[in-house]
């Protein structure tokens, strides 16, 4: 799409390649894999968190518009590139295993989610419906923002 | 990877008016990709799935990544 000039390159891009990628990296890849790993016990609690995994996709939006209307869209999805190269690095290397600030951030997150380490936790008492009212709100506003003023000019 | 995949989809809305300014097309025309994209993405996840389980998730899923990245770039 970075580099198309011509229509057929961004139906090509856009649909055929882009159509596939989520085949293979969705929520139903992630969730089955998510599964595998860990017990029964928090299993429900993970799943959902890889739920809400998906939707900080359309938090990102938001930055990656503002870089689009400084650079030129042609960046914006270039940016996209690097990550996605960035990802696939990673799966093959298997870095992330070893990488030490990502098993500090898996742990705080752990603490976070269980509630350990002095903080009430994400999933406790009435933090949780404060959590959810919290992020339905900021998503509403994250599309008003974003994707609204394009859907009003077409 | 599910943050990058949902990413890039939402945010195409975001690309659609300088990316059909640039190009030259219409609006509904780049539509047509759109449509495309839901269809390989509904028609290819049982396949996908199916050779997760005899090949492995991290497989397809840098495939996927791949994917990602060839149609970005």
């Amino acid at each position: 799409m970075a580099t198309a000039h011509l229509s057929l390159s961004i139906n090509m891009g856009a649909g055929v390649l882009i159509g596939v990628s989520p085949a293979c990296t969705s929520a139903a890849m992630a969730m089955s894999v998510a599964a595998r790993v860990v017990s029964e016990r928090v299993r429900s609690s993970v799943l959902g968190i890889v739920s809400a995994a998906g939707s900080l996709g359309a938090l990102l939006s938001v930055p990656m518009g503002r870089f689009n209307q400084d650079y030129g869209w042609r960046i914006g999805l270039f940016g996209f590139v690097a990550r996605a190269s960035d990802s696939a690095g990673r799966l093959v290397c298997r870095a992330h295993r070893q990488n030490p600030a990502t098993q500090a951030v898996r742990r705080t997150a752990r603490q976070f989610v269980g509630g350990r380490g002095g903080g009430e936790g994400v999933f406790k008492r009435r933090a949780c419906s404060d959590d959810l009212r919290l992020f339905h709100r900021g998503m509403q506003l994250v599309f008003i923002a974003t994707h609204l003023p394009s859907y009003l000019q077409i | 990877m599910l943050d990058l995949s949902a990413g890039l989809r939402q945010s195409l809305s975001i690309f659609l008016q300088p990316l059909t300014r640039d190009i030259g097309i219409s609006v509904a025309e780049f539509a047509l990709p759109i449509a495309v994209q839901n269809l390989c993405w509904r028609l290819l996840q049982p396949l996908a799935s199916g050779l997760a389980v005899r090949r492995g998730f991290r497989a397809i899923m840098v495939r996927g990544a791949v994917a990602i990245s060839q149609g970005a770039c």
